[in-house]
């Protein structure tokens, strides 16, 4: 039996021993990169970080982690001069980050580099200042002690019971119907990595809205798409709405 | 009846047919003894091949030379192929262009015949006199490389085509591979130049190479064909036979550098350049890391166009003391002189100078390298106020090499804070994503479930807790008569037990409205008369025989 189970576990302790090993080289080229005595070696290894982060990054899709690799990612890209690129992930990671200030600070730096007004964090009401994952799983906890709660109360005669299983069911309630309205009444959020002219419609034949092109880095609400979203409608912070190709935006 | 099928067949096998023939000459008028061209359209699917010397005309074989082949759209496979033909000139009058055929697959098709003019000129007499001239056409070609005795990488040279020639020719087949340059890179476009030499007329074509790569370079016969033609009232007489001319496959040698004597700082330039000077474009006081722009200035009769920018990061003195920018420098040439602007960052404090430069060339008429030194450019780095110094050993003693090693860790440059991933940072948190929400719909099923399991409960008690009639009897014969529970138990036990029997539609009735007939009527009887007892103020006395009564009426039901 103890056989077997060894057996089982071996390969799931190999994979977790050569992630871990992975991790660790892009640490360590993160920092050669760092301490380059060229801009030749100084590429290559930003740009072997770069490609072990994306590779995992598409393995794991940890988009409700802590964001710690979108962090890592932003900084790759700010280091290799990709500073659109540098601030989407930037802004995927202080999503599910948002009070992490080495994270904003990064993230104006970048938009600094764009000569892209700067960000101020957000002070709101502590539910809001949580980032999404953990509102979900507050979802998750309140509606678990609803539950237990409303079993006890039913199977037991007391009365405490029943009121804070209404208590908490409200509550649990309310946390659904906001995340319900994040996930699908709040417009999709999105990065313009490469500058470019909003046209009227969606079709290069169209005029353009603005002689101006929207700049890359700047951070975009998408309205609504067209042609199985290769064209996007955007509206930018200030308010002018237009049509792009889905290639030059990055969704949040 | 038979000709209208015959046309239908005609039709059917019209529209049907997938590969169409269509045989057209050039022009719809030709002058005498001018050659005869005409162009070939063939309609047909992708997957039919076109055997190109199936091609037939009048019975005998017809040479062509493809054009192109391209297809209808990009949804149809249906494809056209065009082909050019010569035919020899004709006498003068109407002439018929005979069906072509070909082989199109495993099918032979043929294109409807056409018919054409050719007009004569009005002079026979000066025809005549050009046949007897003694000048007859004569067509040269030579290929000319103006290139050095040996040629390096990066040097240029020419290569020419002379056409030599007397009269007038129109050319129709021209194959030129060293203008093509096929290894080589082609500075600028063709130059032609047309002149007179005595009694010729000569045409150069120039093109101007540039050596890439070392290797050999096979170039294969040069050839050149046409008509000479006169020009008679306006137009064109041409004259057969067909003229040719060749140049013979050439070989160019491009040779690698020699590795005898290469400097390490040589990056391909070619010589003489006569020297080299740097000069700051930013003042001779920085922080640290504050940019500085170096003007490099390379003078002399070398490939300035060729000439690469002096390699810093690589140079005794800068490797790991500046940081040279990414960005290629600016050049510009003037004259004979080529600059550089190069911007790169100091990363110590202990630097006092820019390093001389060192730039190597190649001098291709001696096989040999040279070398050529900037001087040192004083500069002063302070220490900034936000920055943090970068400590470095200093060269030691001894050491071999002249570039400084050193082991440290400089300070990142602008930003910091690379998390040192685990794997835990790669996985998604633990009921933090948008799955979640289905817990709601499922606990909210289970309480449910739990509510309605109750409630069934609930039900099963009170069911149990209903008694049969049987147990009633019993209970109520345990009692003493004289007990006041004693006559409702009977009762009910009597009354339920009609009911289980179904003597009644309900056990709540009184024993007074019960009907006299039958079994039930009996019931009736037998409990008015405990009844009466009851209520004769004589207090009942059941005695066993009361008792067994009851039970054989109540079993009797």
């Amino acid at each position: 039996m103890l056989r077997f189970l060894l057996l089982l576990f071996f390969p799931l302790c190999i994979n977790s021993v050569s992630v871990e090993d992975r991790l660790s080289n892009i640490y360590k080229e993160y920092q050669a990169g760092e301490n380059a005595v060229n801009v030749g070696e100084r590429k290559q290894a930003f740009n072997r970080v770069l490609k072990d982060l994306m590779e995992l990054e598409s393995y794991f899709k940890p988009e409700f982690g802590n964001g710690k690799i979108y962090f890592d990612l932003g900084n790759t890209n700010f280091q290799l001069g990709g500073y659109p690129m540098a601030i989407y992930f930037y802004y995927k990671a202080l999503k599910l980050d948002p009070k992490n200030s080495k994270i904003l600070e990064n993230l104006n730096l970048a938009l600094q580099e764009l000569n892209l007004k700067p960000i101020k964090s957000k002070e709101s009401y502590f539910y809001f200042n949580l980032p999404l994952t953990q509102q979900l799983q507050l979802f998750f906890s309140v509606t678990l002690i609803a539950f237990f709660l409303g079993t006890a109360g039913l199977w037991s005669s007391k009365s405490i019971y029943k009121n804070l299983a209404i208590v908490s069911t409200f509550i649990s309630c309310c946390l659904l119907g906001n995340l319900f309205y994040q996930k699908y009444f709040t417009p999709i959020e999105g990065v313009i990595v490469h500058s470019s002219t909003l046209l009227r419609d969606a079709g290069s034949q169209f005029a353009k809205v603005s002689v101006k092109p929207v700049l890359a880095g700047t951070k975009v609400k998408v309205l609504d798409y067209k042609e199985n979203g290769y064209w996007l409608k955007i509206t930018t912070p200030d308010g002018v709405v237009g049509y792009l190709k889905q290639d030059n935006i990055r969704l949040l | 009846m038979v000709k209208l099928l015959v046309c239908f067949l005609c039709v059917a096998n019209f529209l049907y047919a997938d590969v169409n023939v269509d045989a057209q000459v050039d022009a719809n008028k030709f002058y005498e003894m001018q050659p005869i061209s005409g162009t070939i359209t063939i309609t047909h699917e992708n997957y039919e091949k076109i055997s190109q010397d199936s091609f037939k005309i009048g019975g005998k074989s017809l040479k062509v030379t493809p054009v192109q082949e391209t297809s209808i759209s990009p949804t149809s496979t249906l494809q056209i192929s065009i082909f050019k033909f010569d035919l020899t000139g004709q006498t003068k009058g109407l002439h018929l262009l005979p069906e072509i055929t070909v082989r199109v697959g495993n099918s032979t098709y043929s294109s409807i015949p056409s018919s054409y003019e050719v007009a004569s000129t009005t002079s026979q007499v000066g025809v005549t006199a050009q046949t007897t001239n003694t000048n007859l056409p004569v067509l040269k070609l030579e290929a000319i490389i103006n290139a050095p005795a040996k040629i390096y990488p990066g040097q240029k040279f020419t290569v020419t085509y002379r056409y030599t020639f007397n009269g007038n020719i129109e050319l129709q087949n021209e194959v030129l591979p060293l203008l093509e340059g096929q290894g080589f890179e082609k500075i600028g476009t063709e130059q032609i130049k047309d002149f007179e030499q005595q009694d010729w007329s000569v045409r150069e074509i120039t093109q101007l190479l540039l050596a890439k790569k070392p290797g050999d370079y096979n170039f294969d016969t040069s050839k050149v064909s046409g008509y000479a033609y006169q020009i008679k009232n306006g137009s064109r007489l041409y004259l057969q036979p067909s003229i040719q001319a060749e140049a013979p496959p050439i070989t160019l040698h491009v040779l690698p550098f020699p590795s005898k004597g290469k400097p390490l700082s040589f990056n391909g330039a070619i010589g003489p350049f006569s020297s080299l000077r740097a000069t700051m474009l930013t003042p001779e006081t920085v922080n640290l890391g504050d940019k500085v722009t170096l003007n490099v200035e390379l003078e002399g009769d070398g490939n300035l166009e060729s000439a690469p920018p002096p390699e810093l990061c690589c140079l005794p003195g800068f490797s790991g003391l500046f940081r040279v920018s990414d960005l290629p420098p600016t050049q510009e040439i003037k004259g004979k002189i080529k600059a550089f602007a190069i911007d790169l960052r100091p990363l110590s404090l202990d630097i006092k100078a820019i390093p001389s430069i060192e730039y190597s060339f190649f001098l291709p008429d001696s096989s040999s390298y040279q070398s050529l030194h900037s001087s040192e450019l004083p500069l002063t780095v302070k220490q900034s106020i936000k920055s943090k110094e970068a400590p470095l050993p200093k060269p030691g003693q001894g050491q071999a090499s002249d570039i400084p090693s050193f082991t440290n860790t400089s300070q990142p440059i602008e930003i910091g804070g690379f998390e040192q991933l685990q794997p835990a940072d790669l996985q998604n948190l633990p009921f933090g994503d948008w799955r979640v929400l289905w817990v709601f719909p499922f606990l909210l099923f289970f309480f449910l479930l739990q509510y309605l399991w109750k409630k069934m409960r609930q039900h099963q008690e009170i069911v149990a807790q209903v008694k049969t009639a049987e147990e009633i009897l019993n209970s109520a014969l345990k009692l003493k008569p004289g007990h006041p529970s004693f006559y409702q138990l009977l009762s009910r036990a009597f009354m339920l037990r009609l009911a289980e029997k179904g003597k009644l539609e309900s056990p709540d009735i009184i024993p007074e409205s019960l009907p006299k007939e039958g079994i039930i009527g009996e019931v009736r009887a037998f409990l008015t008369a405990l009844d009466e007892k009851r209520f004769s103020g004589q207090g009942y006395k059941i005695d066993g025989t009361s008792i067994k009564q009851a039970r054989q009426l109540f079993y009797k039901i």
